[in-house]
Order: C-alpha cells, then structure tokens, then sequence
C-alpha cells in the first residue's frame, strides 16, 4: 500500500520535473532551432518546429560579419580575469569573517550583499566618467575590474558559507602545528575548501560570461565580449531572427558546455549550507 | 628546554561573562597535570590560554622561563590534541604527522624518519599513506597523538582527547597516554570531565569551578583532604554522601556532631572556630559506609543498583537525602528491605556552613605521594 503510493508520488514528481526542465529549457531550444531556420522561416506563423529546411547558412553569415572568436576570446578574459582577481580579494576575507568574526561582521556582510540591490544604471554615469578620464574604456583592464568588484560580495558570500562548515578545530591544529597565518591559508584552509571554490569559480564565471549591463555601455570592439556580439544582431536596420539566434547560440554555447558538465557542483554549489 | 608553565594572575572574559578569574598556578616540569570541572567551569579556556589560540584579558603566561602572553600559538613550543582529532581530512597519516616538521622547514628526510620513528611507537606502521577518513577513531586519535610528538614539544596540551571513544577504547588509550608520559617525561596538561582519567593520569588534579581553582593537589589529596563540598562532591564516583548534622561538642579527639535521627557520631578533625551548636555537613564516600547488624544508620533500600563487582544501596533516611552506600557484589539486600549501616568515623569528613571542610587530624599516608600511578619500569 504505502510501496504504491509512493511510486504514485515518484512518478507525479518526475512529470512535474521534467515538464518544470522543459519549460525553463524552452526559450533555449527554441532559439537554438531558429538559429538553423531561414529568416523567412524564422517569422512564419505558424512557427513550424522541426519540419523546415534545416540551414547551416546564418552561422556563415554570423561569422563574416563578425569575428566570433575574438569576442569569445574577450569574454574568458573577463569572466576568468575577474573570478581568479576576486578569489585573491576573497578568500582572505572570508577567512577572516568565518574564522575571525568582530562584532560588526554580521554588518558588514549584509552591506556587502546590500550593494548588489543597487540598480547599476545608478552608477552608470560616475563610472563612465571615470573609465573615460583614465582611458579605461574599451580595455580589457577596465572590464576585469568592473566585474570583479561586481561579483566580489558573491564570491565572498559564497566562499564564507563553505569556510563556515570547515571545522575550526583543524585551523587551530596547523596554528599548533607552527603554521602561520599565510601557511594555513595556503596548506589547509584552501586545500579542504576546493569543492566550495570550485563551485565559486563556476557559478561566477558563468556570471561574469552573462554580464551585459556594464559590458555593452563600458565596450565597443576592443575588450567587447559576447554580449556584445549579440547585441550587435539586433540592429535598427530590423530584426534578423534567425542570426540574431545563431550569434546567441555561439554566444552561449561553451557556457552551457561548462555548465553542463559541471551541474552537480554548481548544485551543489547554490543550496551548499541550506540544507544539512 | 623546560615545560615549566606558570600563570600570574589570569583572567579571560568573553564580552560580559567572564570565564577565567585571577588565576595563579603552577606547572613544574614533566608533570601530568589535569585539568577538571563541571561543563562552563573554564577548564578547556584555561587550556586554549596555555595554548595561545585565546587571548588572556589580563595576567601574564609564561612557558620556560619566557613571558609569552602575547606570542602567538605556532611560537610557544606547545603541542595540542583536540578532541575532534582535527586531523588534516586531505593529508595522508604521513602528511598529517609530519606538517609541524614541513612548517619548521625540516629537510624532507629527516621528517621521514621522525615521522616513521613516531609511527612505530603509536602501531601506525602500516596506515601511513591512508587518509584520516579511512582510520578507526582509535587510529585517529593515534594519529592526533603522533601529530604531536614528533614536534618534541615543551609540553603537550590535551583537550577531553578521549570522550569522542567507546569505553573499551577508552581504557586502551589512556593508559597508552600514561605510557607516553613515563617514556617522554614532557610536561602534560590534560583537560578532562572524566574523573577516572583525572585520577589515574595525574601527578596534579586542578579542580577548576565557576572560572577559580577550588583545589589543587595529587589525586590522593583531593580524595582523602578535599578542602570544600565541591571539591568532595566532584571527586569521587558515586558522589559523596551530605548529611545535615549538628555539633554536640568539641574536643581534642575531634568534634561530636548529631545527626538528625539523634544518632552522635564523633569526627576526628580540628575543630577550628566551631562551637557547640554549629550547623555543619557530615560528609562520607559511599565506599566507606557498611552494612552492618548494629550500626548507626537505619534506612530502607529504594534501589538497588548492582554492577557484578559491586552493588550500589540507595537508602532511604529520614530527613536526609538519599544515602548511596557501596557494598560488595554478592549482597543479597533487596528493594524494601530494611538495612542498618555503620560510619567508620576516621574516614568522615565535616564541613562548616560556608561548605568549607576542617581540616582532619591524620594526614592520609598516601595523600602526598608524587606518582599514584607509578608503572613497573
């Protein structure tokens, strides 16, 4: 009796999770479809979904009007630029919240985390300002800090959650053991948290890879990464459906690469410390 | 080098509480000292102050000779073995012995074979490239320990190493700590909540209550001299039984005291400022109490707790609490039963009304003997 309600209830869950997948998996699919259709296909109502003349040629197209793999390349720069730079500012900060809190560390992770509520567009002119006095537009340099400082309070959150779960007990034994503050960072405390760095790397990658905001207004050829390129397809001359799609699909293609191959620790990696 | 450790008016406050009050003490070379009290007492403060991974808010540490208040854990010269182990989860047992070495910057060969040579004396030969998660608690504990000797430390610190092992475990590795300290001869400072282990580890017992030292003296001492209530009623398993008595009269042969039901028992300690009709606290191990055909005390059995070696009588007595009694395994005495028991009043001790104990006439022989736990050598 409870056997058959309870494959009853396995089998509801997994209709529910699989049309939840399919549905958040839609828009991507979708585009990815269009991106082999015609533009004349690609506007057809109705839309037809897998029975159309399969085309190869926007990607060509895509490809000679823009130079795909310097934008790629612009955008690992960033988004691994600004990760590893952040990692550096973070892992000694949150060393010092988890390990050695003060009474205002509470505080002062939640303001970190309240900057990110701010809408960008309200530090928009500021920053623009400043990029354009010290040359930093368009520059690699500039982007790498922008991203880094806008990411640095999540990786910071991030990591604090998974040193909070390493045990203090074993800092203190290096500390014993005539480890100094630098060593213990080095030899134990990052060691025990590769997993939750890991997922850090990932998750921030990621985002720093779908940063537009601040990488369509601060670039425009030089340091300009994916975003751009996509941003580029829809252009005041009219919508290009199926290109703007084949430029998405590239755009996105080694991050869901990534993604996919890595799912469990970015799983892992967002609910780390809400349960258990 | 010398393990001798002294604290000169310690105290530690976290915020508001304060945890460690003033304290004053004395850790003279190679001794086995331990540390004991009630959960909250500060006992593993103290240690962590030793340690340096907490900070004194006042009073001086000194370790050989040197002030070292401010000097920060990795530079006292001390070992610690943490009850969690503490292990290095991602080091082998190898690495995990050897990271003091590779941290004093060691060439690599000479910490191979101190750490092989520690190996050997713990029986971890053959475990040395696992990691701490493949070991048996005891195994981890061994490791904890080898972690600490191969540093040759000023003097070990020990924090309740074995209250996360099963009972058998226990025994095994205390008396492999004792061992340790007869072949090593380095200063020990052992935290505990188990009295056996305080007992049979010890050179010094430090009963520590409420952030001050109540006692501190040879494990003997603290049994046959307890200087108060707390320090009788801690020491000492099961606890010591109170009676409410009051004094009749005092004399050179000691002090008179009635008990409640009328019954006069004469108590051989010095009298100090007691007079005549004092209230004061008759104290006595249940290991010294007897059944006995005539004797002074008449209850009946509420429980009986019988352990095969011994059984353990809870008496009921009128207006006093219960009695807890130790007789031998064989005793046949039942639940309801009505049962008599005698005072053997050389081993009583009295207590006046602030709970302080008088001194008795007799010291006990073997009160101030340095090594109870002498080892065949």
């Amino acid at each position: 009796m409870a056997r058959a309600l309870s494959l009853r209830r396995r089998s509801l869950t997994a209709v529910v999770g699989w049309a939840v997948g399919l549905l958040l998996f839609f828009p991507i699919l979708w585009m990815v479809i269009t991106s082999f259709k015609t533009e004349l296909e690609a506007f057809s109502t109705p839309p037809r979904f897998l029975f159309f003349d399969w085309t190869v040629e926007n990607f060509g197209i895509v490809q000679q009007r823009s130079d795909y793999l310097k934008f790629a390349g612009n955008s690992i720069v960033l988004s691994l630029g600004s990760t590893l730079l952040g990692l550096a500012f973070a892992i000694p900060t949150a060393w010092a919240m988890a390990f050695a809190p003060a009474r205002r560390t509470k505080d002062v992770l939640l303001w970190m985390l309240s900057t990110k509520m701010m809408p960008p567009v309200g530090a928009l002119i500021p920053v623009y300002l400043l990029f354009k006095d010290s040359g930093l537009l368009d520059s690699r340099v500039g982007l790498i800090g922008v991203e880094f400082l806008l990411n640095l309070p999540i990786i910071v959150w991030m990591l604090f959650t998974y040193f909070k779960e390493i045990p203090a007990d074993i800092l203190e034994a290096a500390r014993m053991d005539g480890a100094t503050l630098w060593r213990e960072i080095v030899y134990v405390l990052t060691p025990m948290a590769v997993p939750g760095i890991a997922s850090t790397v990932l998750l921030n990658v990621i985002l720093a890879w779908n940063e537009a905001f601040w990488t369509l207004n601060l670039t425009t050829t030089d340091a300009a990464p994916l975003t751009v390129f996509i941003a580029s397809y829809s252009s005041p001359e009219g919508l290009f459906w199926a290109k703007l799609s084949a430029a998405s699909t590239m755009a996105i293609a080694p991050i869901l690469v990534l993604g996919w191959f890595s799912q469990r620790q970015l799983v892992r990696g967002l609910t780390f410390g809400a349960v258990k | 080098m010398s393990g001798r450790i002294v604290l000169r008016g310690v105290s530690k406050s976290f915020g508001e509480s304060t945890i460690i009050r003033s304290l004053d003490l004395e850790i003279e070379d190679g001794a086995f000292v331990v540390f004991v009290g009630p959960s909250g007492c500060g006992k593993s403060t103290l240690l962590r102050l030793i340690a340096g991974l907490e900070d004194a808010s006042s009073g001086r540490i000194e370790i050989d000779g040197a002030d070292v208040s401010h000097v920060p854990p990795a530079k006292r010269g001390l070992s610690m073995v943490f009850q969690s182990y503490a292990l290095y989860p991602h080091m082998s047992v190898r690495g995990n012995i050897g990271f003091g070495l590779k941290m004093a910057g060691m060439p690599r060969e000479v910490i191979r074979q101190k750490v092989e040579k520690a190996a050997q004396i713990l029986n971890l030969s053959d475990y040395l490239d696992r990691k701490p998660r493949q070991l048996s608690g005891g195994q981890r504990q061994r490791v904890a320990i080898g972690r600490a000797i191969v540093r040759e430390p000023k003097a070990f610190l020990f924090d309740e190493p074995l209250s996360n092992l099963d009972a058998a475990l226990r025994v095994q590795m205390r008396l492999e700590i004792a061992q340790l300290h007869e072949s090593l001869r380095t200063t020990m400072v052992y935290v505990t909540h188990d009295q056996v282990e305080a007992m049979t580890l010890a050179d010094k017992i430090v009963v520590l209550n409420g952030g001050r030292i109540e006692q501190a003296g040879t494990p003997l001492e603290l049994y046959h001299h307890p200087v108060n209530l707390f320090v009788a009623g801690f020491i000492g398993s099961p606890k010591m039984n109170f009676l409410a008595a009051e004094v009749r009269s005092v004399g050179p042969e000691g002090v008179v005291v009635a008990l409640a039901g009328g019954q006069e028992i004469a108590v051989p300690v010095m009298p100090g400022h007691l007079t005549a009709g004092a209230k004061v606290t008759l104290g006595m191990r249940p290991e010294h109490l007897r059944p006995a055909d005539r004797g002074e005390l008449v209850g009946e059995v509420a429980v009986a707790e019988r352990l095969g070696g011994e059984t353990y009588l809870y008496l009921r007595v009128p207006e006093q609490p219960l009695l807890v009694v130790q007789t031998d395994g064989g005793n046949a005495t039942r639940v309801r039963e009505r049962i008599a028991v005698g005072i053997e009043r050389e081993t009583c001790h009295l207590f006046d009304s602030e709970g302080r104990s008088l001194p008795r006439l007799l010291r006990h022989p073997l009160a101030d003997m340095p090594r109870p736990t002498d080892s065949p050598s």
